[in-house]
């Protein structure tokens, strides 16, 4: 067992090193206009000025002690200074392990042209560990600021933006996982002991229901059905429909305020829950009706215990098992749902800033036309912001993978996970 | 003597008359099917989808592509004066005046158009490769399996769009995606194949666990005693043996593939509208007119509607491939009571 337990998070770890190093190398070296790609234009373009004869520098205009003088960096230097910011000034599976930790890089140019100490730089009985990396924390500048909703302004710091951020997703997932489980694991139950009875088949439509339409539209809809249509008709003097205001979390003094908060996240966790709790539940039943049939259940059933403690004793305790896998499956969907749906309910995290990292167009309305780009044309990906996220996201998973696995081998006594057979 | 070899003859004739000696699979999994009701109508509505999404746009007049700048967004049942003078806008028109409802089928048939590709494409893969794996076994398997099990484990959606972007920004492809007449081809294809380059591991992992159980028993071993090779082992005895667990995830994955490429359009990266609606990029590009419903009559208002209606059609489209795919399911399991 905890040999097992001991070579699965070596293979996670392992799986993380290989998935970021594919990631940054599709985003870094491949993207046709990635900084490899940037950066060789670069090159091209300094070359067929050299030809040209174009790389004398004009005479500067700058007075030095011996008359005027040349301050600016020359080509070459300007190139190398490229290549450093964007990383590919060393040769490929070099500069993505200068890229996750380099310790020779400790200094950075600041706006006034100061070089300043970067990085971590601190003694540890008698290790002087100094250096920078992502590792270190440092995942770059977005060059697509993520403050207003059409990714202008100011470039800021990945860190930054995302640990402004990161509660909110975290709040929002987590929350609506929760939400998922509670409501997925009774309706399981319920279908499978009801099995093709009237209330089997309509919670069997209203699943399908819920995993037959993309996330950003069951958003739509249930803004729709809420939100719009009830205002509306509350407009015209018809107050049957309950009517949610939208509320007024942009206030001052609003944000810390838990029950507004609480009344803005209704929607975006039923949205994210809804779909979940359809196919757990569906998993559930279907895991629940495979126990029933075994001979065990009979007899536990023909003893005479109480058909209570048969299904929670020996059916639901069984039939939880193959659902942490599912669950642990479930998991990037909830994230990738989560991009969507913080970009339409506007909710501020990590999903919406992903979402514009990966091109979308955050502007909706009016502004849209003037913002977005027309279909089929593609909005620059923020490389930086993008690759961070990506590889959290990968982290994330991996390690949710690992603890289903391992979980699955704490309470499942029937798998020997020491042999060293396979399958 | 004519008489006697004449007797068993007329008896076969007559028993084929009545019954039949011994039923096709298709007919006895066909059997089972009937059996699941709502299965049944899933297969009815989809059958239904499929001919109008090809008929219905045959019989209206209007194309695809040229805008009526005249009637922006004119309420279900106008008239229309500009292009197609005379013709009834049934469902009315979207911002650039162009017909909602030969945008709602056609894009209906592009969208079941790139799923149906996709699916026939990961089952094609997927099946090959988790044959291989499961047949040969050792390294290739070991080797093919961890490949899977990474692929697997990596964020799907910005791998689609990662790869889009590399297949629409590549400099050998450019003049193809340029081309207003290559331009639908490419997009179709992109699309499906992008899906397929990242679909067919799970169907793979299927395919690769039955034919594990199946490699050693009676038949297999029968087969090779014979002589018979092992492409020919693979291809003609475990293969189509496979094929129910196959069939089932096929038909999930063309529901799962509308959605994705709705996700994608939502990403603007799905089908391209000027030349082409899709479900998705329909859906997308009216989300905003849907929040801002203020008439709920169509024949006042069409605006709400440019969103419900693509809506619906996905909503319907998916729901009755999910409930072929679960009746099938259950007609395929052996152990369905």
């Amino acid at each position: 067992m905890t040999t097992y337990l001991i070579r699965r998070f070596f293979q996670t770890v392992l799986f993380i090193f290989l998935a970021w190093l594919s990631i940054y190398t599709v985003l870094v070296y491949l993207m046709p206009n990635g900084p490899m790609a940037a950066y060789d234009r670069a090159q091209q373009v300094m070359a067929g000025l050299a030809e040209r004869g174009a790389v004398q520098p004009k005479p500067n205009t700058v007075v030095g002690p011996g008359g005027p003088v040349d301050d600016r960096p020359s080509i070459e230097a300007e190139l190398k200074g490229l290549g450093y910011s964007y990383g590919v000034d060393k040769p490929w599976p070099l500069s993505f392990l200068a890229w996750l930790y380099d310790p020779a890089d400790t200094l950075r140019i600041d706006k006034d042209n100061n070089e300043v100490p970067f990085g971590l730089n601190f003694d540890l009985g008698g290790w002087h560990i100094q250096g920078s990396g992502i590792l270190t924390g440092d995942l770059g500048v977005s060059n697509v600021s993520a403050r207003t909703s059409f990714g202008t302004g100011d470039p800021q710091p990945v860190i930054e933006v995302l640990g402004a951020k990161w509660a909110n997703s975290f709040l929002l997932v987590g929350l609506s996982f929760v939400v998922a489980l509670l409501f997925a694991i009774p309706a399981g139950m319920i279908t499978a002991l009801k099995h093709r009875s009237k209330l089997d088949h309509a919670m069997t439509l209203a699943s399908f229901t819920g995993f037959s339409m993309p996330p950003f539209m069951l958003g739509t809809l249930l803004v729709v059905l809420f939100g719009v249509l009830p205002y509306q008709m509350h407009q015209r003097g018809l107050d049957w429909m309950p009517y949610l205001p939208v509320g007024y979390i942009a206030d001052d003094g609003q944000y810390d305020n838990w029950l507004n908060r609480a009344y803005h996240l209704v929607l975006p966790v039923l949205t994210l829950a809804l779909p979940q709790i359809a196919w757990l539940s569906r998993q559930l039943r279907f895991s629940m009706l495979d126990v029933m049939r075994n001979d065990y259940v009979r007899t536990a059933r023909a003893k005479g215990l109480s058909p209570f403690r048969v299904v929670s004793k020996h059916t639901l305790r069984n039939a939880l098992l193959p659902l942490i896998t599912s669950i642990a499956l479930a998991i990037p969907v909830f994230i990738s749902g989560a991009i969507m749906v913080e970009t339409v309910f506007a909710y501020g995290g990590m999903g919406q800033i992903y979402f514009r990292a990966l091109g979308g167009c955050l502007a909706t309305g009016a502004t849209a036309e003037f913002f977005c780009p027309p279909s089929g044309a593609l909005l620059p990906l923020d490389y930086p912001m993008t690759l961070a996220l990506t590889l959290i996201i990968v982290v994330v998973v991996a390690v949710v993978n690992m603890i289903a696995d391992a979980l699955y081998a704490l309470v499942d006594p029937r798998v020997n996970y020491d042999d060293k057979a396979k399958a | 003597m004519s008489e006697i070899a004449l007797t068993p003859k007329k008896v076969i004739t007559k028993r084929k008359k009545k019954e039949r000696l011994s039923v096709s699979q298709a007919a006895l999994i066909w059997g089972r099917f009937r059996k699941y009701k709502t299965g049944v109508a899933g297969l009815i509505v989809m059958i239904l989808l499929l001919l109008s999404v090809v008929i219905v746009p045959m019989l209206l007049p209007f194309d695809l592509t040229s805008p009526n700048p005249l009637q922006v967004y004119a309420p279900a049942g106008t008239v229309d004066n500009f292009n197609f003078a005379g013709a009834t806008h049934w469902l009315g028109t979207d911002y650039l005046g162009r017909d909602v409802m030969t945008r709602l089928f056609i894009g209906g048939r592009v969208s079941l158009t790139v799923a149906i590709i996709s699916s026939v494409m990961i089952v094609l893969i997927g099946s090959v490769l988790g044959a291989i794996s499961g047949f040969y076994g050792g390294i290739v398997d070991t080797v093919m399996m961890r490949f899977t099990d990474f692929l697997l484990a990596l964020p799907l959606l910005p791998l689609f769009l990662f790869a889009l972007r590399l297949l629409k920004q590549s400099p050998g492809l450019t003049p193809y995606w340029r081309n207003a007449e290559t331009n639908t081809a490419i997009t179709i294809l992109a699309i499906s194949g992008v899906f397929t380059l990242f679909g067919w591991m799970g169907l793979a992992r299927l395919v690769r666990g039955s034919i594990l159980s199946l490699r050693s028993q009676a038949f297999v071993e029968a087969a090779r005693a014979l002589g018979a090779a092992n492409n020919r082992i693979i291809f003609r005895h475990l293969l189509p043996n496979t094929l129910a667990p196959i069939l089932v995830a096929a038909t999930f994955a063309v529901g799962d593939f509308i959605i994705l490429e709705s996700i994608l359009a939502y990403f603007n990266q799905g089908i391209n509208d000027p030349p082409l609606p899709s479900l998705g990029n329909m859906l997308s590009s009216s989300q905003a007119l849907a929040l801002n419903i203020t008439n709920l009559n169509p024949f006042q208002d069409i605006r709400g509607y440019i969103f419900i209606l693509p809506g619906i059609m996905v909503l319907i489209t998916v729901l009755s491939i999910n409930y072929i795919g679960d009746a099938l399911r259950s007609a395929l399991d052996p152990h369905e009571v």
